[in-house]
C-alpha cells in the first residue's frame, strides 16, 4: 500500500475527468492542469504494465 | 513525488536516532506471539519500534483469519517481514502471501498514522479507518492471491454493472481513490477490506467482504 501515489493525482478534481463509458476508459478534460496531464500518463502506464503482465 | 522522497529521508534519520534494536528477550517475545498466531515473521531483530504496534498488527491478521483460516495455514500462512527499504510505501505484498512492512512507518506509530490519515482526509483512503488499516488492505491482497478472487468480477457481480469503466466511477467516490488505481481491481478487494474490516460503515465495503466470505465457504473461485 502507498502511501501517495501521484497517478491518482489527476482523480482529485471532477473537472479534469470524465469516464468514457463507450470505450470504458478515462479521459482528460481541457481542464486538466499540466501535473494532471503527467499523473494521468503514470496512471496509463502502470495499467499498461498491468496489462502486459496478465 | 520529490517531497515524499525528502519526507521519507527526514523519517529515516529520526528512526536512526532512536538506536538501540530490541533486545533478544523482547525478540523472543514478539516471535512467540507470532508463531502462537501462527503468523511469521522475519527481519525483526533490528527492530527499533515498539513491539506492541507489531502484535496489533498480528492481531489484525487473526481476525481476518477467523473468515480465510488458509491465511494462516500451512505454506499459505502470511509472513511479516521487516524491510528498510521500501522507499514512500506503507507496506507491500510480495510472492503471494509474504507482507512487507516499512520498517520507517513501522518503528514510529505517529508517523504510520499521520500519514494514512492524511491520505483519509485526501479520500485516497476509506474514510473512518486508521493505521490498521494498511495491513488490513494487504491482507486483502493476500486473500485474493491464496483463494484466488477475481476482485473487479466480484465488485460487477455486488454492483450489478457491466463495464469496468462504470465500477471505477462508482468506488472513485464510493470507497477511495486508491480503489480504483488498479483497472483489473486488485486494489478493490484491499481497500474493500480496509473498510469491512476497520468497521468504517461502508456499504459497498461490507456487501463486497461478505461476498467473498461466500464465495470462499463455497468452495469457488469467481
Amino acid at each position: 500500500m502507498k502511501s501517495y501515489s501521484e497517478a491518482m493525482y489527476w482523480k482529485t478534481n471532477k473537472k479534469w475527468y470524465k469516464a468514457n463509458y463507450e470505450t470504458n476508459s478515462y479521459e482528460l478534460t481541457k481542464l486538466a492542469p499540466p501535473r494532471a496531464i503527467d499523473s494521468f500518463r503514470l496512471y496509463l502506464k502502470e495499467n499498461k504494465k498491468l496489462e502486459a503482465t496478465k | 513525488m520529490a517531497s515524499n522522497m525528502q519526507k521519507m529521508s527526514s523519517y529515516k534519520s529520526q528512526i536512526e536516532k532512536y538506536g538501540t534494536p530490541i533486545s533478544k528477550e523482547v525478540y523472543s517475545e514478539l516471535a512467540l506471539y507470532a508463531e502462537k498466531n501462527h503468523v511469521f515473521i522475519s527481519g525483526f531483530k533490528d527492530f527499533v519500534g515498539d513491539i506492541e504496534v507489531i502484535k496489533q498488527v498480528i492481531d489484525d491478521i487473526v481476525v481476518i483469519a477467523k473468515d480465510f483460516p488458509l491465511i494462516i495455514s500451512g505454506k499459505t500462512a502470511i509472513e511479516l517481514n521487516l524491510d528498510y527499504d521500501m522507499g514512500t510505501d506503507f507496506a507491500t505484498t510480495k510472492n503471494r502471501h509474504i507482507i512487507h512492512l516499512n520498517a520507517v512507518y513501522y518503528s514510529d506509530l505517529n508517523i504510520l498514522n499521520a500519514d494514512y490519515i492524511e491520505g483519509v482526509a485526501e479520500r485516497r483512503f476509506v474514510s473512518n479507518t486508521d493505521w490498521h488499516s494498511v495491513i488490513k488492505h494487504e491482507v486483502g491482497h493476500v486473500v485474493a492471491n491464496i483463494y484466488r478472487l477475481k476482485p473487479m468480477e466480484i465488485a460487477k457481480d455486488v454492483l450489478k454493472m457491466n463495464r469496468e469503466i462504470q465500477v471505477l466511477e462508482y468506488l472513485t467516490d464510493e470507497l477511495s481513490l486508491y480503489s480504483t488505481e488498479l483497472e483489473d481491481g486488485r486494489e478493490i478487494i484491499s481497500e474493500a477490506f480496509s473498510g469491512y474490516y476497520g468497521k468504517a460503515g461502508n456499504e459497498f465495503a461490507d456487501k463486497y467482504v461478505n461476498r467473498c466470505i461466500q464465495i470462499t465457504r463455497e468452495g469457488g473461485t469467481r
